[in-house]
């Protein structure tokens, strides 16, 4: 008659072994006695009564050791564990600046990357209807590609709000040429206007300080400015119902005054007029045959967005005939990352999104090499602790109070990294701001902040502190005590892995630097066809245009002015030359049949001479041939498109322009060289240009552009002209990749650093750690040199290892970077050679430090205690 | 920290224990002769969570011992009463029988506690 094995079990379980005997022994007996009262069937309901009645904290709470045991949240305890802990850091300062800097460097890398990111994340987020806000673009097609669109027809925006029950409101605008503005003396160049409808302010989220939205925009006189720019109009004066003059001419009454537009904002503007200004100058701003407008719709809810998407395809073929263009929605909140359009027909400055994730990996990247130096190191110095670690548990440490307290250790080593981190972001914060443009910070004022660093520094030191804190606490205090204990084979393996890791990640970073810096170097000095430098531009605003001839007469009268010319481009560089099909083009009085993109460059006399550009065959425009206005000048990848054997004295027909080719130039690179040249046309049209161009001699050049800028001005008619460099404007297209591999260079840098603060601990160690050794090789004879080549020997093993590994990783992501462009170096052994020698070179200079430190020793010194 | 203080169901269990011979003060035991004694339902656990007060308060100590063949030959926790122990009991009883004089006639006698 035994009772129930089940609850035994159970009893066993909870109750403490200390009490098990004793109550489980009464409880049989008691059950005997029971079984003889009730019978067995009610006894064994009784045994499972009784066994949970044990179920309570005095039975359940467990006498922990049969030794002594101190209480180890005891405030003696405690302050023990701040005075060991203390101790150990001081004790080994080296050991600590190393595993605080690298960790500081850590998480100040990670912090300043964190701010960009989410800064970048951040944009148009202000706005109220943000998830279900998008806008309308388009893939085109275009002689057979396929290209994306940022514009929209007038009609679209009205014809959406009225067609499609899904769209909430619509609404469309434009972001043009800028205007020229004046209030009583204040006169200048506004470029950034807006010219919307008043249900921009529906959908979008700019409030306004003085005026009705609704009724701002109602007027086609009427304009409605930022708070800066009414500051810089009116000063303290109230702006509204002032009259603002446009242009010089057209008066314009303020009627809203907008908060200025955040900067994470991708619509960014100084002041808006109405839409239905351009109607008063005669122009048609409702068709569907020109895409002009950016236009945004509003749905109810963002789960119509695949059912817009769907219905929106067929619809400008439906509607207008127009089987090239399929309208789609953008999401608002991809436009400032996800946005890449051709032609120029996205507005403002976008981000992008692969160099935000880059940078999110980077940040973990040397977050995670900071928390490897502090594993490495950790569990180097294990050994030293050893013996602590063995009184400990002598005296009744418990393995998770040793674990607690060297978890405590390292939240205390990572406290103060985070600390110093906080500071490091203080000072570099402002720096990156200015470095990106953008204006970025981090929550220092709001408690969220603080409560993510304190996560952030818990949760690393528990990544960090965990694998030494494990290690330590396992070690047996009677092997330890009795010296027995030498470190573990395992720790070695690891820390050899560690090392190999960041070296690895050093070296590919270092590589991926240099081979971006070639790359950029090559796009900045590859020769482009023309002569970029020494060129200044002119827009042709105000009475410009009409005083050309003049203007160029007066210019080249300045001494340094070497020549002068004009042409069309309207955005800088030659990004968007308007380009036709050749569909309607003949060539040798055969019409052209296939179909590509045909730059179309119009140009005033000495374009090609001017911009240095090489003619290969026939000649230039030259005002001595009386005809020269239907003539053309093709370009070599024109030629080749067009299949022509003898170019020049060919007839062409562009639209009804009927004329021959007079000349072929080199190919030039009008756009990046991300881009094939394309083929282009140059042909003479001098009323059609907007630009100046004037090439000036190389000495005296800021002189020189200030005579320019001066003349320009004088034959503008008031309206304020600017003169650029149009070398920066090249320069400026790869802006992007330059602030990428500036940054990069920086967090390598910082990369290299911390790996070499590990790898400078870990020699120390190392070093120490054979002291005994070293001094017993002194003494029989080993020279200096022998001793550093030994000491160096194993981590540059390791770090020819990471070579050898960072190699391919390396190729493989840099050429996926590089296919971004179709002009590119290759990939050649050197810059892994350089990245290598490097880093064998950082981690000798690293290594031998400690390692002469350590052969230079006397050996007395180092044996004559045992 | 050793209180002087017993709780009443404290106080039978001591007393219990006192009045039981050597050897013979162990859990079962004890609940036997309190649910005799007194006659009300003990359960064991009840018995036990009170023995381990008692000890910490140092009124009775334990040792293991006498195991037999019911038990399946595990040890008992036998209990004896310490002197503090005895002193706490002798002490209440002097209390109560202080308090008893003082009672004015209630048509009784004082019982003999």
């Amino acid at each position: 008659m035994k009772p129930p094995r089940l609850a035994d079990r159970l009893l066993a379980l909870f109750c403490a072994p200390h009490l098990l005997e004793a109550v489980q022994g009464d409880l049989h007996e008691e059950f005997a006695f029971q079984v003889e009262r009730l019978g067995e069937r009610r006894a064994r309901w009784w045994y499972w009564r009784e066994v949970l009645g044990f179920l309570k904290p005095f039975a359940l709470k467990r006498k922990p050791n049969e030794f002594n045991q101190s209480f180890s949240l005891h405030p003696d305890m405690l302050r023990n564990y701040f005075k060991i802990a203390w101790r150990n850091l001081w004790k080994q300062r080296t050991h600590t600046v190393v595993n605080v800097v690298g960790l500081a460097v850590g998480l100040a890398v990670c912090l300043l990357i964190a701010a960009y990111v989410v800064y970048e994340r951040s944009y148009d987020r202000f706005n109220r209807h943000y998830s279900t806000l998008y806008r309308v673009v388009q893939h085109q097609n275009q002689n057979g590609t396929w290209y994306e669109v940022g514009r929209t027809p007038g009609k679209l925006a009205a014809a959406l709000n009225a067609e499609f029950p899904e769209v909430k409101a619509a609404t469309r605008f434009s972001l043009g040429s800028g205007a020229l503005l004046t209030y009583r003396n204040t006169t200048a160049d506004e470029p950034n206007r807006l010219l919307a409808e008043p249900s921009l302010f529906e959908l979008f989220t700019f409030p306004f300080v003085q005026g009705d939205p609704k009724q701002a925009l109602e007027s086609p006189n009427s304009i409605v400015l930022t708070q800066r720019l009414a500051r810089k109009y009116f000063a303290a004066a109230n702006p509204m119902g002032q009259l603002v003059r446009m242009d010089g001419k057209t008066p314009m009454r303020v009627t809203g005054v907008l908060k200025d537009i955040p900067a994470n904002s991708h619509l960014q503007f100084d002041f808006v007029i109405p839409l239905a200004y351009l109607k008063t100058t005669g122009e048609d701003i409702d068709n569907w045959n020109r895409n002009r407008f950016y236009t945004y719709v509003q749905l109810h809810n963002p789960a119509q967005q695949a059912a817009v998407d769907a219905k929106l395809r067929p619809y400008a073929e439906a509607t207008f005939g127009n089987k090239d263009e399929q309208f789609y929605l953008q999401p608002l909140a991809s436009i400032h990352l996800h946005s890449r359009f051709d032609f120029n027909s996205d507005f403002g400055k976008r981000g992008d999104i692969r160099y935000v994730r880059f940078f999110t990996v980077l940040a973990m990247l040397v977050l995670l090499l900071g928390c490897l130096n502090f594993i490495n190191l950790s569990t180097a110095r294990a050994l030293t602790r050893a013996n602590e670690v063995g009184v400990r548990k002598a005296i009744g440490a418990r393995r998770r109070q040793l674990v607690a307290q060297f978890l405590g250790e390292s939240v205390l080593v990572v406290g103060l990294a985070g600390t110093m981190a906080v500071l490091l972001v203080q000072v570099g914060l402002p720096l990156l701001s200015d470095f990106v443009e953008k204006p970025l910070n981090l929550p220092f004022a709001e408690p969220v902040f603080w409560l993510l660093m304190v996560g952030i520094v818990v949760v690393t030191s528990l990544v960090a502190g965990s694998y030494p804190a494990l290690v330590l606490s396992s070690f047996r205090p009677v092997r330890v005590l009795r010296g027995q204990n030498r470190g573990g084979a395992s720790g070695s393996t690891l820390r050899q892995v560690l090392v190999v890791g960041q070296f690895t990640l050093a070296v590919v970073m270092m590589a991926a630097v240099g081979l971006i810096y070639r790359q950029l170097h090559y796009v900045s000095t590859r020769k482009l066809g023309l002569q970029k430098d020494n060129i200044v531009y002119v827009e042709l605003k105000g009475d410009l245009r009409k005083n050309l001839s003049v203007a160029k007469a007066e210019l080249l009268r300045l001494p340094g002015v070497e020549a002068v010319t004009a042409t069309n481009f309207y955005s800088m560089p030659f990004k968007w030359v308007g380009s036709s099909g050749t569909g309607g083009i003949e060539v040798g009085g055969q019409r052209v049949a296939e179909s590509f993109n045909l730059h179309d460059f119009q140009t005033d006399y000495g374009f090609i001479e001017t911009m240095g550009i090489t003619l290969a065959q026939g000649r230039s425009f030259s005002p001595s041939f009386g005809r020269d206005t239907t003539n053309f000048i093709l370009n070599e990848a024109a030629v080749r498109r067009f299949g022509l054997k003898k170019p020049v004295g060919t007839s062409l027909n562009l639209y009804g322009r009927n004329g021959l080719i007079v000349g072929v130039v080199r190919d030039f690179h009008f756009a990046t060289l991300k881009e094939k040249v394309e083929p282009a046309l140059l042909r003479l049209d001098p009323a059609n240009v907007s630009y100046l161009l004037v090439r000036i001699a190389p000495h005296h050049i800021s002189r020189t552009v200030a005579a320019v800028r001066a003349t320009a001005n004088q034959l503008s008619g008031g309206h304020p002209v600017e003169a650029h460099f149009l070398g920066q404007a090249y320069d400026q297209l790869y802006q992007q990749e330059q602030t990428a591999a500036t940054l990069l260079g920086w967090f390598t840098s910082l990369a290299i650093l911390v790996s070499c603060l590990g790898l400078f601990g870990l020699a120390a160690f190392t070093a120490e750690q054979r002291t005994k050794e070293i001094g017993v090789r002194k003494v029989l004879g080993a020279s200096v040199v022998s001793l550093v080549a030994l000491l160096s020997k194993d981590i540059l093993k390791l770090v020819l290892i990471a070579i050898v590994i960072a190699i391919p990783l390396t190729w493989y992501a840099m050429s996926r970077w590089l296919e971004n462009f179709a002009y590119k170096v290759n990939i050649g052994w050197e810059v892994f050679a350089l990245a290598g020698l490097l880093a064998v070179g950082i981690a000798l200079l690293t290594v031998s430090f400690q390692s002469v430190k350590a052969a230079l020793m006397n050996p007395v010194k180092s044996l004559r205690t045992e | 920290m050793k209180r002087n203080y017993l709780g009443e169901f404290e106080e039978i269990v001591l007393l219990t224990v006192a009045a039981l011979e050597d050897g013979e003060a162990y859990g079962v035991a004890i609940t036997h002769a309190i649910a005799e004694q007194t006659g009300r339902t003990v359960r064991l656990n009840q018995v036990h969570a009170a023995l381990l007060r008692l000890e910490d308060k140092g009124m009775v100590s334990t040792s293991l011992g006498g195991a037999t063949a019911e038990r399946g030959g595990r040890r008992k926790r036998l209990v004896t009463v310490t002197a503090f122990g005895h002193r706490v009991l002798r002490e209440i009883k002097d209390v109560r029988a202080r308090l008893w004089n003082l009672v004015p006639d209630t048509g009784g006698t004082a019982p003999a506690v």
